[in-house]
């Protein structure tokens, strides 16, 4: 009997060293722990339509050295406090080979720690987190984590630069009360701190808040300072809220979001509003964002995001979520990102080779150096670089859709 | 016969009453002496808690230290949840808010209200703790500032809420209560089960053991005996109670039993007297009543009489003067005929004279006639005497018409005379016929004068007569008046003599309903 025990411990001590996790000849699974219920569910799911359209499209033309891609989802619900225990289920019961995606800064602040631990224990890492923060963006996080998309503070600057260029120097904030919001509000402050200027006014509300709650308190704290221009920081349902209020009040000052709001989902919101007291809300309100429009089929790799799409057409992840979000369009910012998302990892993967572990697909991300994936602006990772892409777009209500353009002063009026 | 009444609040409801009253006093003085004492562990329970929370705050961002907001933010966000926890928010080195759990907006100038210079605390000391009260924002609190790096990286400051406490202490206070009620409600129970077993029970059993001699009358029951204490104590006096009631009983009844004796004999003499006396009383009565209808019947006749007296007098008075007028009447008559025989001789001689009249014309006219017949042979003279005659023949001429015109007189005097004497006729026969129906007049008259006179007698006889009768009739009154006025003082004294009777009938009756309710009072008690 003893004999045989050991013989089992043996053979179960030998198993994880012979195989790297989550890797198998023919198959690699990604976890992915991310927002798929709850008032954020749109950002979590429009993601997992872009980048499993592309992940499906690839594993229909043979996968990635005959592996085929595979995620295994987790819902956080966009709550910091499950953050953790969500990855912490996805590496330790499921094995992955590296955790994709995923929603939001207060929920990857808490996940970043055990991310850390585990790259540290046996090389895991994070790739491409549909969030603009800082944290994982420097030491000691950034060691584990691969970005694709610019920050938010690149984001904020940008917005700032184009106001202050236009004469707009009391700048206030709206910022959800949690690290996403700390992130924007930083990137703001620091903004305007190059121009010599602060935030003019501060206003947060509670993160979660829906479409139907009043931002009527945040919006007297702003206009009484007399704010010019303001930045907003959180997501679509209490964005839209403010932008709804601020019209409807009367206050045409220009309103800016960061790429994280969900722009799609709050034209959706201010569309229905709008048909409801048929007042005008989307004049003057921009919106950054980290990838082009999905409308703008000049660029390669929105084309091949377009076909996708049609093709797979995903509609919400099977057996996730609470259902209260539906997709309203096929296309969106979201999932464009997630398909960018997914394009940039397929390439890694592709350069990783046949003998893939975590640690070599690691290294050839670090190699990666300038690289295209069609999108026409140039991308790249290095050992000091770990976001792919420094690009903003603005973008502004077109007809009933967004469009971009590259003179942002041209949008503030 | 006496119910007993159902006892309301009784000796237990009285007992417990107290008793809960004491239990409520207690309960609630150690209720807000307990909660006043938990106030305070609990005040300084979340001030640790919060001191905790702060210091580890401090240690955590010292390691964070300049780096990333959205971590410290994160940092934050985790500990606002705690409970108690109002706020957290951390300082830069300048003093300006870095990161803050406040909605809408961080509350214009809450962070001077605690503030915490680099090096203003001592080595033992890690926290400033402040209670604050910024009522613009609504903020009651305990805030707990706690040095980064001794202050050189900044301060966290965390607001552990008063109100909360207060909630607390509210809560543990109703659970106390409810406790106290609880308490109360054993204490209660408890009370009524001693007070029933030991007190009530035996109580009510007496109760009903009297009940029962009340209702039934039922002395020879057997009285209950509990123990020694005072209960026991009661029931054994109220034994010997019972059993003195009982020697009184009998005493009472052979009493009663002489008295019934004597009250019979006495109601049956006075019922006797009483029939009699009622007999008496009412044939006086009648009496009475027949005086009342002859007095009223006397007095009527009294009245008539003096009527018809004097009804007699005006007959009298009346005819006297009827005698007198007829009487004047006649006198008057008897002139009027004189006066009439003397105007009918009168117009006799006017008719004489008339005739002589007559007479004289007859004469006159005769002399008229001649000179007529003078004057016309005097005209045929002077005719035959020519022109000498003619101035004769004028005269003639004359002469005839004046004799003509005298002849035309008299005619017309001896028309007027026969006119004159057909009226004096008339008036003569007239006269006679007027003289004739005086007379007939004067006949009726005296034989009514006379009539008159013989009733005037019959008037006065009657008179006198009923004079007569009414004074009897005013004697006989005044009589029936005495005998009216001493029938009803008779009357008056039956009265008093029934209504005295009657008090005596009443005494006997009552001595004898006493007598019967004693008698059955006594019987109702079975010894």
């Amino acid at each position: 009997m003893p004999k045989m025990i050991s013989l089992a411990l043996l053979l179960l001590l030998a198993l994880p060293v012979s195989a790297e996790k989550g890797v198998s000849p023919n198959e690699v699974v990604l976890g992915e722990a991310s927002a798929f219920s709850g008032p954020s569910a749109g950002l979590g799911v429009e993601q997992w339509r872009g980048h499993s359209a592309a992940f499906q499209a690839a594993n229909d033309a043979g996968g990635v050295n005959g592996r085929k891609i595979r995620l295994v989802l987790t819902d956080d619900g966009y709550d910091a406090e499950k953050a953790a225990p969500a990855v912490v289920e996805l590496i330790t019961k499921h094995n992955v080979f590296a955790i994709f995606g995923g929603v939001g800064t207060p929920t990857i602040v808490k996940a970043l720690p055990v991310i850390l631990k585990y790259h540290q224990a046996e090389g895991l890492f994070r790739f491409a987190n549909f969030t603009g923060a800082q944290p994982q963006r420097e030491p000691p996080y950034d060691r584990a984590v691969f970005n694709v998309r610019a920050s938010y503070r690149q984001e904020t600057k940008a917005m700032v630069d184009a106001f202050v260029a236009k004469g707009l120097k009391k700048i206030g904030v709206y910022v959800q009360d949690d690290a996403y919001g700390a992130s924007g509000r930083d990137g703001v402050r620091r903004a305007l701190k190059d121009h010599g200027l602060d935030i003019v006014a501060d206003a947060t509300y509670p993160r979660g808040q829906t479409f139907d709650v009043s931002t009527a308190s945040q919006l007297k704290i702003l206009r009484d300072a007399g704010v010019q221009g303001v930045v907003m920081v959180g997501a679509y349902q209490a964005c839209a809220a403010f932008v709804r209020d601020a019209r409807e009040a009367g206050w045409n000052a220009p309103l800016h979001n960061v790429s994280f709001v969900g722009a799609d989902q709050m034209l959706r919101l201010l569309r229905e509003e709008e048909k409801k007291s048929g007042k005008k809300l989307t004049d003057n309100l921009i919106v950054t964002q980290v990838v082009p429009s999905y409308n703008d089929r000049s660029i390669p790799l929105v084309r091949e995001y377009a076909a996708a799409i049609d093709k797979y057409n995903p509609r919400v992840p099977p057996a996730m979520g609470d259902g209260s979000y539906a997709p309203g369009s096929k296309y969106s910012f979201g999932s464009l990102e997630g398909y960018l998302n997914a394009k940039v990892f397929l390439a890694v993967l592709h350069k990783a080779g046949a003998d893939l572990t975590r640690k070599s697909f690691y290294e050839a991300a670090e190699k990666m150096g300038k690289f295209d994936v069609g999108l026409g602006v140039p991308l790249e990772l290095s050992a000091t670089r770990h976001q792919a892409l420094d690009k903003v777009w603005f973008t502004y209500v077109n007809n009933d859709s967004w469009a971009s353009r590259d003179d942002p002063a041209s949008l503030i009026h | 016969m006496a119910k007993v009444k159902v006892v309301k609040f009784g000796l237990a409801l009285k007992l417990v009453g107290t008793t809960v009253l004491v239990t409520a006093a207690v309960a609630l003085a150690l209720s807000i002496l307990a909660t006043s004492r938990l106030s305070d562990n609990i005040n300084g329970e979340f001030a640790s808690k919060g001191e905790a929370i702060a210091i580890s705050l401090a240690a955590a961002v010292e390691q964070n230290a300049g780096g990333n907001i959205s971590m410290v933010q994160g940092l934050i966000d985790s500990s606002k949840v705690i409970a108690g926890v109002k706020y957290i928010y951390i300082q830069d080195t300048d003093g300006s808010v870095m990161v803050h759990t406040f909605t809408p907006s961080f509350p214009a100038s809450f962070e001077k209200t605690n503030p915490l210079e680099i090096g203003e605390l001592s080595h033992e000391k890690r926290v400033k703790r402040r209670d604050v009260d910024f009522d613009t924002a609504g903020i009651h609190s305990i805030d707990i500032a706690a040095p980064v790096s001794g202050g050189a990286l900044g301060v966290v400051h965390v607001g552990m809420d008063r109100m909360e406490i207060a909630r607390e202490v509210g809560k543990l206070r109703a659970s106390m209560l409810g406790w106290a009620l609880v308490v109360c409600l054993a204490g209660i129970a408890l009370g009524l089960a001693v007070t029933l077993t030991t007190v009530v029970r035996p109580i009510r059993a007496l109760t009903r053991v009297t009940a029962e001699i009340v209702r039934t009358g039922n002395l020879s029951q057997a009285i209950p005996t509990f123990g020694n204490d005072e209960v026991g104590q009661l029931a054994e006096s109220f034994g010997d109670m019972v059993q003195q009631l009982k020697q009184i009983h009998g005493n009472l009844q052979s009493s009663v039993a002489q008295l019934t004796s004597s009250v019979t004999n006495l109601r049956s003499s006075s019922d006797e007297q009483n029939a009699m006396v009622s007999r008496q009383a009412a044939a006086l009565q009648e009496t009475q009543a027949t005086a009342q209808e002859i007095k009223q019947t006397s007095f009527l006749a009294t009245k008539k009489a003096e009527e018809v007296l004097k009804v007699a007098e005006r007959a009298d008075e009346i005819g006297r003067s009827g005698e007198e007028t007829i009487e004047r009447t006649l006198a008057g008559l008897t002139d009027i005929r004189a006066q009439v025989e003397e105007m009918a001789r009168k117009i006799g001689e006017l008719g004489e004279r008339t005739r002589q009249i007559g007479g004289i014309t007859q004469t006159v006219k005769d002399l008229a006639d001649q000179s007529n017949m003078l004057a016309l042979n005097a005209a045929i003279e002077a005719v035959r005497s020519g022109e000498h005659g003619k101035g004769f023949a004028v005269v003639a001429r004359e002469i005839r018409s004046l004799a003509d015109q005298s002849i035309q007189a008299t005619n017309r005097v001896r028309e007027i005379l026969e006119d004159i004497g057909e009226a004096v006729r008339g008036a003569v026969s007239i006269t006679e016929k007027g003289a004739q129906k005086m007379e007939q007049e004067l006949l009726q008259v005296k034989s009514s004068g006379e009539n008159l006179r013989e009733l005037s007698t019959i008037v006065r006889d009657n008179s006198a007569a009923v004079r007569q009768i009414a004074a009897a009739v005013s004697q006989q009154s005044a009589g029936i008046s005495q005998i009216f006025g001493a029938v009803t003082d008779l009357s008056k004294m039956m009265s008093d003599t029934v209504e005295r009777l009657h008090s005596t009938t009443e005494a006997t009756g009552v001595v004898h309903s006493v007598t019967e309710q004693v008698s059955s009072v006594l019987t109702s008690y079975r010894v």
